[in-house]
């Protein structure tokens, strides 16, 4: 009995024992991993980090995305610049005409421009309170991010037209505010930007954050679409002062390269830059544009998924100035039919059946083109190539350092081969030997494949990392919508020179010059060349599709009617090889896809939002 | 050994001898003692010293501690026994040579009485199934007193009347009754009864027996000879349908990555609903338990057995103990051989040329050119009639224009193999088992298989009569093969994007894509699979050390310390193989540089430790049964994660992190939480008759704010064993009938460790070419978070009839869950940063429960056993975030989610689909609207003309409205207007389809049957009442994509219709499947229940053939028993699901195996 109770004190104290050693804090865990609210905006360091994480937002959108999920794909994609292979045709609203305010892509885009709503709207609010951190900081910093929600507010106005603005984050159930109009979302961006600018440094090496320069190119842009063109050129014109220039290190010397080499890496700290999403070699804050563009030589084999309208192709004039015209090289070419067409782009040695490398035997591409539809007797069996050649070489510069056009080379690299010369032609026999034809991944189709953003040879060791920036906003665009904005204005004449800046440094003819065949006296003819011009110098960087919304251009453009195929000019709508047989075309719901619809789902759980016209949820 | 175990706890001791000679009777013998206030117990063993006679009881029944006085001197037996029966109200009845001791309940006491029988010798030797003698065993002749028992070697020997009937009883085996008729050898094989009274169950921090039960509790025992032979891997492949209520779903058949979906009574939670799982006290995966180790498993139902185990119990619990030692030298080796393959296999298009017909007709359909031109369709064609002819490469056509059936590559059919070495035994006060494991399970797709060594030490050592110190400690390793055949490999583009082009392997090279004109980068999955090497190793080690001492005669202290280590290291690595095109005689992708190639390392850690004191009282006063404990345990789990790589080997073939040249990324982080409770536990019986239970926990955890932190969870629960009262005795077939009731209430805390306070996370941005550090808000917190609550209501009724041939249980419950952690849709306006959880949600569970067996032996060499469970559960979710409007325009407020939706008054993630059109088949008329397709699907001109006509009477369709040959036509399927709004198939017209992916019903049926020393056994199951969408590309759909496989089933049955040509030979009006279109946003491709499929299925799990081998043969080879057999699992399914296996639920995965198997259990 008495060792019994011995044990049971012995016991009950080791239990004592144990339970006493247990405190409270025993049960406070906090993670190793991430910041809590609570210190966040007690610590300089961290403040700083988080504007930091606002910019960080961008990477969403240009470096993470670019597979499979809308958002990665760039604007231009929606633009009449160039189309979605037709494997992802659903991944774009305006493709497969089925749109709806269901449409997740719709749903995905609203969210992600919010989300830098958020971040910034979470620094604009507390950054004040921060211990420890100067005026001076505190106001650049908050500059920065509301610079970043005009930017932000900016691609949402333009999708949508009147959306609701939030300026302080609320608690998450309390989000239903009511849409704002249009003009009064312009004048928040356009307020942001003006209280932002005085804070900003006027110029940032590369773009990667927030200047004045970039502050007024947008604020410029906000006034552009509210139709005020004496406000907007005064944002353009502040720029010139703030040390922004052209990268043109030849100086428009004949031959040079200067513009494709502006899409290099070693090129993205030029003066010419003023923002741009800084890209690092870094998964998910690379550049995926070289794999989206580029093509199965390119470096880590990429995958060519957005491929150059034809019909963009023709907007490079010929090198005099004049509109290119297929005509003036090979007769007759409209009236036929696109299948019939394809024989002026095949590879020589077709019919001879000995092609020019190798024993290789060609007739059955032969028969193949034969009973796709080629008209032989067009056919020049050794002199095709030179031929078609013939109609590239002879154009605005800026063609063939934008585009790989057929029978011009590419500087590529393949694993197990290495660094390589290859050449595109069709119809495509082998890229890992002899005759080195450029692969795809459309292989059974013909397409113009983008040069621009493309790294050559060994340049991006690793497909989705490749460091070259996404350019948003360079000097080039501004010049020309300076020009825009003085032909807007009536002073066409004054316009001309922004423009002939930008030809210049390409090496493409200039209006100034007396045998320039490009039309520019009167204010529409301006207005073309301008609106072409930008065309051709951005085509690509994600500005054509809202400056086609903005001169209300897009939907002829993009769903022009093909019902008579490619015969006579040529049509926008659709994928297309590169004579016009058309693989898809575009498919309109209405009208009302010139502006997307508010997402379903956030008008289910909002009643006060309301729907753009004609969108039926 | 199980019945052994089981007859030590319940400590029923018989001891009994028997020889006519110089028999005396208890007036004759006499006999001097002098006992002071000493235990029942020292009388009997003085009386036995003393005399030839020994006393024959049932512990259970007598008090051996209630203390006699006795003082005589050379007196008779007998007047001392009758001193003793009215001191200890006992009554005594000498038989031979043996004295029965009963309790006087019925009888005065005082009664002592001698019986005197004509003699008969019978002996034998009593054996269990597998031929071990079983010691102890009750013998007794029917109708009297006589009795004895078997000793260590299973021998009995008993003298009795002419004509008697011997009763073998004993405790956890079926009593059986056997007619002497004369012979004087009668030997006796009793089979195992798993439903005996007498059987304790594994309960929540102890044991229980089972009649004395008073919550919901299922076991299983593993040890049984249908369980032992299955070739499983995994432990829940046995317990599927094994009991009613428990639910599992296997989702996988990767080797290591089963995955089993495990439910008790349904859904109960948004949340993680995976019960909780302790093997031996420990928190394990179910999948890393060597299941030759597991003795039993428990399955705590209801909150009266769980709410011990508090917050972490909401969705039930499942304990595991394992094997441990046994009184003598036990060694035995189980091995099995499987030959596994894939449960089912979906078949793509193989022929090349019909692929390409294929495309090309989805694309004319849509009105645009084909891709593939006919002469490449004839090259194909001529090749294949002479597919041994060679290429102009020199290779044969049928490598060089191959026409590959690609699924029947991917899956292999490969041995399995697994070996079990087990010793236990006791030498003096030690006792130990020892057990080793080694399973090959290659799997059935190349390089995803494992090999795995298990090992197990259980040890104690008895220091004192008071103190037990002893330890647990298990764990494995297992080695596993890499490739990229996880997830991604069956979900991303690897086995969708492929074509019969394509050549897997020949002549030391991987084939590419045959046909310039099609997709080059069309994959070989054996190529990718062989891209990626490297090694996944994973060991754990499980520990337990723990002292009991007794203390104060009915306390016991028990003090137990777990600590777990996991560890794995997983290294990745790119390899450098081209692709070769035999057609062509050249590489099209060469072998890769190094320079790009990536090798990846991968690390976890994860501890665990966990201590617990408990201290246990058990008392029987009377008629009064009392017991209860109180414990303390804290508890600690990390976890860390290592992620690094870098880029750039030197050479492929040699690929460490030293090896690579540039860093690329390296990633890590820990997270840890940890817990406190206390707990206790009252258990009170009153005349074994009417049992009452009540548990609580008081638990604490660091997933709350300080402020939410603790919770407290009771639970009260009562039985009454209605067989017991006296006015059900003259029912005598009724052998059992209890009815329990329970309520508790319990919690779950399974949310992330830190979702009350944390927000901000790395969010990174680049300055020049380097980085500078980011933030951004990621979690929006709610520090008010708690724990949900869910409340257990249990109704049940225990039965058994006939001496227990035939048994079975009712359970009714009503599982109420509330406060559910939830995190609503949040506002787009808000951003991607996630929605804080809410405490918002409520679900109900309500559900029925019935359990039915019946076993019969027949004759001495034949029984058989056959059980049957059935269980229904009724989900809904009780309150949410509102009602749904009449017009549903309300639904993204009220719900969430999108194809599946979480709404009040609907079950858990129902489907929410649109249905399609169904009309009257005729055409537009002043009711225009209720004319058009039958079935929903545009076939004949009458449709066409009816939609057309719709459209010009304003009626639009989605989703898509353009009549066109690329959009909405022919072969196509339109959806219904739910809601009349005049717009076909928008949103809004999505229905509830009254199903989710989790089942209503689950049943099982398990049979087994012995004769001689054949045993058969076999097990179905099968669940109802769920529903899988199912519709993917290159698996059943009707889109193509250049470059992506075309389904067989497709390609044999699809619509067809050319208006422009209607004799078409390709015609096919009446096909459900659509018309071939080369877009995947074809009309039909669109989200309905159209692709909506019941997985209603019944699956023989197991059948099992085994034989034991006659002793004498065995004992000549030194082996005590061998049993062989021969079994299959997952053998075939009765369901009406056109994909792989219904079980999986889900569109494509890595199929799960069927298995034949042959192996052998041996004991030496």
């Amino acid at each position: 009995m008495k060792k019994g109770f011995k044990n049971i004190v012995v016991g009950l104290a080791a239990s004592a024992i144990v339970v006493s050693g247990c405190k409270e804090e025993f049960l406070d865990t906090t993670p190793s991993y991430s910041f809590s609210s609570t210190n966040v905006w007690q610590s300089p360091n961290l403040a700083r980090a988080s504007v930091n994480g606002v910019y960080n937002a961008l990477y969403q959108k240009f470096s993470m995305n670019y597979t499979g999920t809308s958002l990665g794909v760039p604007s231009d994609a929606y633009s009449q610049v160039m189309d979605i292979d037709a494997n992802w045709r659903g991944a774009l609203i305006v493709s497969p005409g089925n749109a709806s305010p269901s449409t997740d892509n719709v749903a995905i885009h609203f969210r992600y421009y919010y989300t830098i709503v958020y971040r910034a709207n979470d620094v604009i609010n507390n950054i004040d309170i921060v211990p420890e951190m100067g005026d001076d900081e505190k106001a650049q910093l908050k500059a920065e991010a509301k610079f970043l929600r005009a930017w932000a507010y900016y691609n949402l106005n333009v999708l949508w037209r009147g959306v609701p603005i939030y300026t302080e984050n609320v608690e998450p159930m309390e989000a239903n505010k009511p849409r704002s109009t249009e003009a009064e979302v312009w004048n928040q961006i356009i307020t942001d930007l003006t209280e932002a600018l005085p804070y900003l440094p006027d110029k940032v090496n590369g773009g990667g954050r927030a200047s004045k320069g970039a502050a007024y190119g947008f604020r410029g842009i906000a006034y552009q679409w509210t139709g005020d063109y004496n406000k907007a050129l005064a944002d353009f014109e502040s720029i010139e002062t703030l040390g922004y220039a052209l990268f043109s290190p030849s100086n428009g010397a004949p031959g040079n390269d200067d513009f494709f080499q502006l899409f290099k890496p070693a090129n993205e700290q030029s003066a010419e830059m003023i923002f741009a999403v800084e890209c690092v070699e870094t998964p998910d804050m690379g550049n995926p544009r070289s794999i989206n563009y580029g093509n199965r030589v390119t470096g880590g084999s990429a995958w060519n998924n957005y491929l150059p309208n034809p019909a963009y192709v023709e907007r490079f004039e010929n090198a005099d100035g004049s509109k290119f015209d297929w005509e003036q090289y090979l007769p007759n070419y409209k009236a036929m039919d696109p299948k019939e067409r394809s024989v002026f782009f095949l590879r020589d040695g077709l019919v001879s059946g000995n092609g020019k490398f190798g024993a290789y035997d060609f007739k059955d591409k032969y028969n193949q083109m034969v009973e796709y539809g080629a008209d032989f007797t067009k056919y020049i069996d050794q002199g095709n190539e030179a031929r078609i050649k013939q109609a590239y070489d002879n154009r605005d510069p800026r063609l063939k350092q934008a585009i790989i056009t057929p029978y011009s080379t590419f500087e590529g690299n393949q694993a197990g081969i290495g660094n390589y010369t290859w050449t595109l032609r069709w119809p495509y026999v082998l890229d890992a030997g002899e005759p080195y034809d450029i692969r795809t991944d459309t292989n059974s189709k013909f397409y113009y494949l983008w040069r621009k953003y493309v790294a050559e040879r060994d340049e991006a060791t690793t497909r989705w990392v490749y460091p070259q920036n996404i350019i948003l906003l360079r000097y080039a665009e501004i010049l020309l919508r300076r020009a825009e904005c003085l032909n807007e204005l009536g002073r066409t004449s004054e316009a001309a020179q922004y423009v002939d800046m930008v030809r210049r440094r390409a090496g493409h003819i200039l209006l100034s010059d007396p045998n320039c065949k490009t039309l520019h006296d009167t204010q529409e003819d301006m207005r073309e060349l301008i609106r072409n011009e930008m065309y051709v110098e951005l085509g690509g960087e994600d500005s054509m599709y809202y400056n086609e919304l903005r001169w209300g251009t897009w939907y002829d453009l993009k769903y022009r009617d093909n019902t008579l195929g490619q015969r006579g000019g040529m049509n926008t709508n659709g994928l297309m090889e590169i004579w016009g047989t058309l693989m898809y075309n575009h498919v309109s719901v209405g009208e009302q896809m010139k502006i997307w619809p508010i997402p379903a789902k956030e008008r289910e759980m909002n009643p006060n939002l309301t729907q753009n016209p004609n969108w039926q949820d | 050994m199980y019945a052994f175990l089981v007859q030590l706890m319940a400590c029923t001791v018989l001891l009994a001898n028997t020889g006519k000679a110089q028999r005396k009777s208890i007036e004759e013998v006499k006999i001097t003692l002098n006992l002071k206030e000493k235990a029942l117990q020292q009388f009997f063993e003085q009386v036995e010293s003393k005399t030839d006679f020994k006393f024959t009881y049932n512990d259970d029944l007598v008090d051996l501690g209630r203390k006699i006085t006795i003082d005589e001197r050379n007196r008779s037996l007998y007047t001392v026994l009758e001193t003793v029966s009215r001191q200890a109200e006992l009554h005594f009845v000498q038989v031979n040579n043996n004295i029965h001791v009963k309790s006087a309940e019925k009888e005065k006491a005082g009664n002592v009485r001698k019986t005197e029988v004509e003699d008969l010798s019978v002996s034998g030797v009593v054996t269990d199934a597998n031929g071990e003698p079983i010691p102890g065993v009750t013998v007794s002749v029917q109708g009297t007193s006589l009795g004895t028992a078997t000793d260590i070697s299973g021998r009995y020997t008993l003298t009795v009347p002419e004509g008697s009937t011997l009763v073998f009883s004993f405790i956890g085996f079926i009593t059986q009754s056997i007619a002497v008729e004369g012979r004087s050898v009668v030997d006796v094989v009793l089979q195992e009864d798993m439903a005996s009274l007498d059987e304790v169950i594994v309960v929540g921090y102890g044991v229980q027996k089972k009649a004395n039960l008073t919550g919901s509790v299922a076991s299983i025992n593993l040890e049984s000879l249908e369980n032992r032979s299955r070739p499983v891997t995994n432990v829940s492949q046995i317990l599927n349908n094994a009991v009613p209520g428990l639910q599992i779903m296997q989702s996988s058949g990767q080797p290591n990555g089963e995955s089993f979906g495990i439910n008790i009574r349904g859904q109960g939670t948004l949340n993680n609903s995976s019960p909780l799982i302790l093997v031996d006290g420990m928190e394990q995966n179910l999948s890393m338990v060597n299941p030759a180790d597991i003795a039993t498993v428990t399955v705590l139902k209801d909150a009266a057995s769980s709410a011990i185990y508090g917050n972490r119990a909401a969705n039930g619990v499942i304990l595991i103990t394992t094997k441990s030692g046994s009184d003598k030298v036990d060694v035995t080796y189980n091995v099995t051989f499987s030959y596994n393959e894939p449960f089912k296999i979906i078949h793509t298009v193989s022929d090349y040329a019909r692929y390409m017909e294929l495309f090309n007709e989805s694309q004319t359909n849509l009105g645009q050119n084909p891709t593939f031109a006919q002469s490449i369709i004839d090259t194909w064609r001529t090749a294949r009639e002479n597919p041994n002819g060679l290429s102009s490469t020199g290779y044969p056509n049928y490598v060089a224009y191959p026409n590959t059936d690609w699924w029947s590559e991917i899956y292999t059919k490969q041995w399995m193999q697994r070996h079990t070495l087990s010793v236990s035994g006791k030498e003096n006060k030690t006792g130990y088992t020892l057990s080793f494991g080694y399973t090959d399970n290659p799997g059935v797709i190349k390089k995803t298989g494992f090999q795995r060594y298990d090992g197990r030490i259980n040890l104690y050592n008895d220091v004192t009569e008071w103190l037990r110190v002893g330890t647990r400690i298990w764990g494995n390793v297992t080695d596993q093969d890499v490739s990229a055949s996880g997830s991604d490999f069956f979900n991303g583009l690897g086995t969708v994007k492929m074509l019969p082009a394509t050549y897997p392997f020949y002549d030391g090279k991987y084939g590419a894509p045959e046909n310039p004109a099609d997709d080059p980068q069309s994959h070989n999955p054996l190529w990718n699979m062989a891209a990626t090497d490297g090694f996944d190793k994973y060991s754990q080690v499980f520990t337990d050390w723990y002292a009991q001492i007794k203390f104060l005669k009915h306390f016991t202290y028990n003090f137990d310390y777990y600590y777990q280590d996991q560890r794995r290291e997983k290294k990745t690595y790119n390899t450098s193989i081209g692709k070769y095109s035999f057609s062509q005689g050249a590489y099209t992708t060469g072998a890769a540089d190094p320079a790009t190639l990536y090798t990846y390392m991968y690390y976890t850690r994860e501890n665990f430790y966990k201590m617990n004191h408990i201290i246990n009282y058990n008392q029987s006063i009377k008629q009064h049964d009392i017991s209860g404990l109180v414990g303390y345990e804290t508890q600690s789990f990390d976890y860390r994660v290592t992620d690094l790589s870098k880029l750039g080997l030197t050479d492929a073939s040699v690929h460490d992190l030293n090896a690579a040249t540039t860093p690329y990324s390296s990633t890590g982080y820990g997270t840890q939480h940890t817990g406190q409770s206390v707990f206790g536990r009252v258990n009170y019986a009153f005349n074994s008759k009417y049992l009452f239970e009540a548990n609580f926990r008081y638990d604490g955890s660091s997933r709350f704010s300080p402020d939410y932190r603790w919770g407290l969870f009771p639970s009260i629960s009562a039985g009454w064993r209605m067989n017991e009262e006296a006015w059900m005795q003259h029912l005598t077939s009724l052998t059992d009938l209890r009815l329990r009731a329970s309520w508790g209430k319990l919690g779950n805390n399974a949310i992330g460790n830190y979702e009350w306070q944390s927000t901000y996370s790395t969010a990174n941005y680049a300055s020049g070419n380097a980085l500078v550090p980011g933030i951004a808000i990621t979690n929006i917190a709610n520090s008010a978070l708690q724990w949900e609550e869910t409340k257990v209501t249990n109704l049940g009724v225990d039965y058994g009839f006939f001496n227990n041939k035939f048994t079975g249980s009712v359970d009714m419950y009503n599982k109420l869950t509330s406060g559910i952690l939830y995190t609503p849709d949040m506002f787009m306006v808000m951003g991607n940063a996630a929605a804080p959880r809410q405490n918002i949600a409520e679900v109900t569970n309500r559900g029925v429960e019935l359990e039915l067996g019946w076993r019969e032996n027949i004759g001495r060499d034949f029984s058989y056993n056959i059980r049957a469970n059935f269980s229904y559960n009724k989900n809904w979710v009780s309150a949410y975030r509102g009602k749904l409007a009449a017009d549903k325009s309300n639904i993204g407020d009220v719900s969430t989610g999108g194809n599946t939706r979480v709404l009040e008054d609907h079950m858990i993630n129902e489907w929410y689909l649109p249905n399609v059109y169904k009309g009257t088949g005729k055409g537009y008329s002043a009711d225009g609207i209720h004319g058009g397709p039958v079935d929903g699907m545009i076939r004949t001109e009458t449709d066409m003309a009816w939609l057309l006509a719709m459209q010009e009477a304003g009626y639009s369709f989605r989703p898509s409205n353009n009549l066109a040959q690329n959009s909405l036509w022919y072969g196509e399927y339109i959806y219904a207007d739910s809601n009349e709004d005049g717009i076909y198939g928008n949103s809004f017209d999505a229905e509830f389809q009254g199903t989710s992916i989790n089942p209503k019903y689950n049943f099982g049926l398990q049979a087994s049957a012995t004769w001689k020393n054949l045993d058969f056994s076999m097990s179905w199951g099968g669940a109802a009442g769920f529903s899988i969408y199912y519709y993917a590309t290159g698996r059943n759909a009707s889109q193509t994509i250049y470059g992506y496989a075309i389904p067989q089933n497709i390609a044999d049955d699809h619509y067809f219709f050319d208006p422009n040509n209607p004799s078409d030979p390709r015609t096919n009006l009446t096909s459900k499947n659509a018309r071939l279109a080369y877009s995947s946003s074809a009309p039909s491709a669109a989200s309905s229940s159209l692709h909506l499929e019941r997985g209603d299925f019944v699956k023989l799990r197991n059948l099992t053939l085994g034989y034991t081998i006659p002793k004498h043969l065995s004992n000549r080879i030194l082996v005590n028993n061998i049993r062989v057999f021969a079994t299959g699992e997952n053998l075939f399914a009765i369901t009406g699901f056109s994909g792989q296996d219904p079980e999986m639920r889900t569109t494509v995965g890595y199929s799960t195996m069927r298995q034949y198997a042959v192996g052998a259990n041996v004991s030496f």
